[in-house]
Parts: C-alpha cells; structure tokens; sequence
C-alpha cells in the first residue's frame, strides 16, 4: 500500500497531493497521514466527492486516512459522480436573492443591479448557475430591466434558474422570460455541489 | 462592428435621473459600470445605441440629462476604441 505523510502541511496541500497521487494510481490503496482534524476531514471529504471509499483511524493525535481506488469493471460499478467535480468546474453559482443590490435605497439598488449583471456579462470569470430567489425573480421575469444581458449569460453558458414558489408568490409564473423554473431540492444542490457560492 | 454610445456623470443621482428621462421617451439606454479606462471610481453610466446621438445631446442641451462627457465605443475587450465627443 502506498503511503502519504502529509504531517505538518498546511491546507490545502494534503488535498492536492492526495488528488496527484490517486489520479496516479490505477487501483489500490492509498494510506493519507495527516496530523489534524481539518486536514483529516478536507481528505476524506475530497475522496468521497471523488466516489473512492475511505476509512480511517486515529492514533497519538495523528489520522491515518485508507483510500480504496477500484477500477470500476463495468458502467454498473461506476460511482454516481457529480458531473462538476468531474470536470472539476471550478465556476461559481451566484444566488440572487433580491431585485436590488445591497440594502439602502431601492432606486440606487436597482441602478446597482443591472450594473453588476452587465459587468458580468464582461468577466472572464462566468457563473456556471444564477439562482433568483425571492424578489430576485423580478429580474428573469416581464418588466425586468437586465433581460438582455441576462440573455448573453445564457448564451454564454451560464444556467438561468428561477425559483417556482417565488414566481407563484409574486405571480410571475406565466411571465418568465428567460431560464427556467426550478425548487428548493435543486437550489441545494446547486449551491452544495458548487466550488464557490456568491450570495447577492 | 460593436459600436455604442456612453454617457458618464457627475454624480450617481445624475445617471439614475437620465436614465429615467430615457425610459419616459422610450430611448433604450442600460445602466452599466463605467469602465476602468474612464475613471477608477464606481460609477454608473448609460450605454446607448449609436442612433440615439442626436436625441441625447438634445436633451443634455435641453438640460434634461446632466452629464460629464459622451463617448463612443467601439468594439470589445481590450482591444476596443474609446473616443470622446
């Protein structure tokens, strides 16, 4: 079994050596030692992401992480594997839970807003999902002001999404125009499975 | 190819005001970040499309729309032309 001392690295260093030596493997196991708890948990957290099984012991303030790397012999085997952390998408998902941005006045908060979502459509840096939420539906939905700029998103890539209890609440359901509906299970998801998540 | 107009202002009141008056005459304008290239602060400008020249600086005439300076852009990214009239 191949082993890894990782004792005395800084974060997140035994993540990425572990991520390097297993891509490395083709199968087998692979023992991590490191010397602290969040170093233990950032490990195992990122062995389970990666569909591997793993247990681990702990002896003299010290975690001895076991990863199993099988080769799966047929489709059925495959792990179910998030298709972000295959790709390793590193794009973050951007939750808009307003039709303005940041609190104070609504008038410069809305200017604020289409401001934001025009630059963004400028970045290098693309969402992979915005989520709108709550009043933030007002923007994917007739009468919004940054539907344009939310179109190049869209056809940029990024994955439009608008929360369906609050296109009810609001009555917007029949005025969407862009994206499309999504509920609560999704929105977690989204936001768990992704590397980063900006709240507006 | 991507040619557009930009308004930038004084002050954020100034641009939020035009963009009003825009609204109320129908003259498509978008609030959008002014760029780097013209002033490092935060502030909010209006793009408008080329068309609408004649419109706007009637109405900075008319003194409806109280703005620092008009440009032209053309292009995009880096390589884009900024040129102020």
């Amino acid at each position: 079994m191949k082993r890894l001392d990782c004792k005395g690295l800084a974060c997140p260093k035994p993540v990425i050596l572990t991520k390097k030596e297993l891509e490395a493997m083709d199968s087998g196991e692979l023992e991590v030692v490191v010397d602290n708890e969040t170093a233990k948990e950032n490990v195992t957290k990122f062995a389970k992401s990666q569909g591997y099984s793993f247990e681990y012991t702990e002896k003299d303030g010290l975690y001895y992480i076991i990863i199993k790397k099988v080769q799966p012999k047929d489709a059925e085997e495959c792990p179910v594997m998030d298709f972000d952390v295959i790709s390793g998408d590193k794009r973050p998902v951007i939750l808009i839970g307003s039709n303005v941005l940041g609190k104070g006045d609504d008038r410069l908060g809305s200017a604020l807003m289409k401001s934001y979502i025009y630059a963004l459509t400028e970045s290098d840096v693309m969402p992979s999902t915005m989520i709108f939420i709550n009043s933030g539906v007002k923007l994917t939905t007739e009468g919004s002001e940054v539907i344009d700029s939310l179109k190049t998103l869209e056809s940029q890539g990024v994955e439009i999404l608008s929360c369906g209890t609050c296109l009810d609440f609001y009555g917007l359901k029949e005025k969407l125009l862009i994206g499309s509906i999504t509920n609560m299970y999704t929105i977690v998801e989204k936001m768990n499975n992704a590397p980063n998540t900006i709240k507006l | 190819m991507d040619k557009y107009l930009l308004i930038t202002f004084n002050s954020t009141n100034f641009a939020m005001q035009a963009e009003s008056v825009l609204k109320e005459l129908d003259i498509d304008g978008q609030i959008v970040p002014t760029p780097r290239e013209i002033t490092l602060s935060c502030g909010l400008s209006i793009r408008t499309s080329m068309e609408n020249l004649e419109k706007v600086q009637n109405l900075i005439k008319l003194g409806k729309i109280t703005n620092k300076s008009l440009y032209v852009f053309e292009g995009v990214g880096k390589d884009r032309a900024i040129k102020e009239i």
